[in-house]
């Protein structure tokens, strides 16, 4: 489908995943509601297909360091269909991520919150 | 660069529009803005921070949650609501609510850098069964839960402390927010009301006052550590 001829249900705006493409999952990269985004310096542009949302999320973290959560409150878009849009846009080249909890923290990090806590 | 804002999903009804050349940004200025959707500056993370760490504050409705986020975050808490899914809808009894609407949960977070290189996670949800498949997700890999009660109102957190005992592997702490008109109970009646174990830190807390909420949040980093290292150590 090229820009400017898109079909009638491209337009329609649009239940969180039509903007996923049908998707309710992040296709690879590990993301947490606390995995951090930054753009990617030099990526080539976004194609002309690309979604509004999507533009937006890349512009928003082109501004700095953000994790998904926060992109998502931003951008007022679930965080489900934002980990959707960041998988892409990872897979593309345009976004990096990072970081992020997913499996039981280790014992440095945990002493690494408490003493960052107690230091508050 | 009007095309941002031109078609929320969570809009009443939004314009359609197709997407069109004119749409296409220079790329340079994809990378300039860092203005929210309402405008506002968006307070991002210092660039040398490169790990994340979360704690979630789970509890009934009204409770404080989000005041107690409020209180401890070093930005002004954010929002965002995801739609409920049918798993979550099929393990619960939605009683009286309108199946053709679709419900969304809301969740609260709030940010703090830890040092240089750390950034904590503060992230806010309902505890109740019903929102168990939102929640579920979240804590894993959590350094704890930190279970806010309100001792007025102690029955709203049995199921709260029910689903989190059943299935949530994270460590927890309560700490009673204390009401202006809240009773004073003795931690040992609160344990004893809210059928705790002996190793579950009770603490007290203002969700309104930021020391008390840090100290509240130091509970729960305190007692996972205590209890890996019960637990841990091979021999």
């Amino acid at each position: 489908m090229t820009d400017g001829t898109a079909g009638e249900y491209r337009d329609t705006p649009l239940r969180p995943y039509v903007l996923t493409g049908g998707r309710a999952g992040p296709a690879d990269t590990a993301l947490g509601v606390d995995t951090l985004l930054k753009a990617m310096p030099h990526a080539t542009p976004l194609p002309l297909s690309a979604t509004p949302q999507s533009r937006a999320l890349l512009r928003l973290c082109g501004g700095g360091v953000l994790s998904v959560a926060e992109a998502a409150a931003h951008l007022v878009l679930p965080v489900s269909v934002v980990r959707i849009l960041v998988g892409d846009l990872v897979a593309t080249g345009h976004l990096q991520a990072h970081a992020g909890s997913f499996s039981e923290p280790s014992m440095e990090l945990l002493k690494e919150v408490l003493d960052g806590l107690r230091d508050l | 660069m009007a095309y941002a804002t031109s078609d929320d999903p969570s809009g009443e009804a939004p314009a359609p529009r197709r997407p069109s050349a004119r749409d296409a940004p220079p790329a340079r200025a994809e990378r300039s803005a860092s203005t929210a959707r309402d405008g506002r500056r968006v307070p991002y993370l210092s660039e040398s921070v490169t790990r994340t760490a979360k704690i979630l504050v789970v509890g009934d409705f009204g409770v404080g949650k989000t005041t107690f986020i409020g209180s401890a975050s070093e930005i002004t808490p954010l929002r965002t609501e995801e739609p409920m899914t049918q798993a979550s809808v099929g393990v619960d009894d939605l009683e009286g609510l309108d199946t053709k609407t679709t419900t969304t949960v809301a969740m609260d977070f709030g940010r703090i850098t830890l040092n240089p290189r750390l950034a904590l996670y503060l992230f806010g949800t309902p505890g109740q069964r019903r929102f168990w498949s939102m929640w579920a997700g979240l804590a894993e890999g959590a350094v704890g839960v930190l279970v806010l009660v309100d001792s007025r109102r102690l029955a709203g957190s049995f199921e709260v402390l029910d689903q989190i005992e059943t299935h949530v592997p994270a460590p927890f702490a309560v700490a009673v927010n204390h009401f202006p008109d809240t009773p004073r109970h003795t931690a040992d009646r609160l344990r004893e009301a809210l059928d705790l174990l002996p190793e579950v830190p009770i603490v007290d807390c203002d969700a309104l006052d930021r020391t008390s909420a840090i100290n509240a949040l130091v509970t729960v980093a305190d007692h996972a550590i205590a209890l890996r290292t019960a637990k841990g150590i091979p021999t």
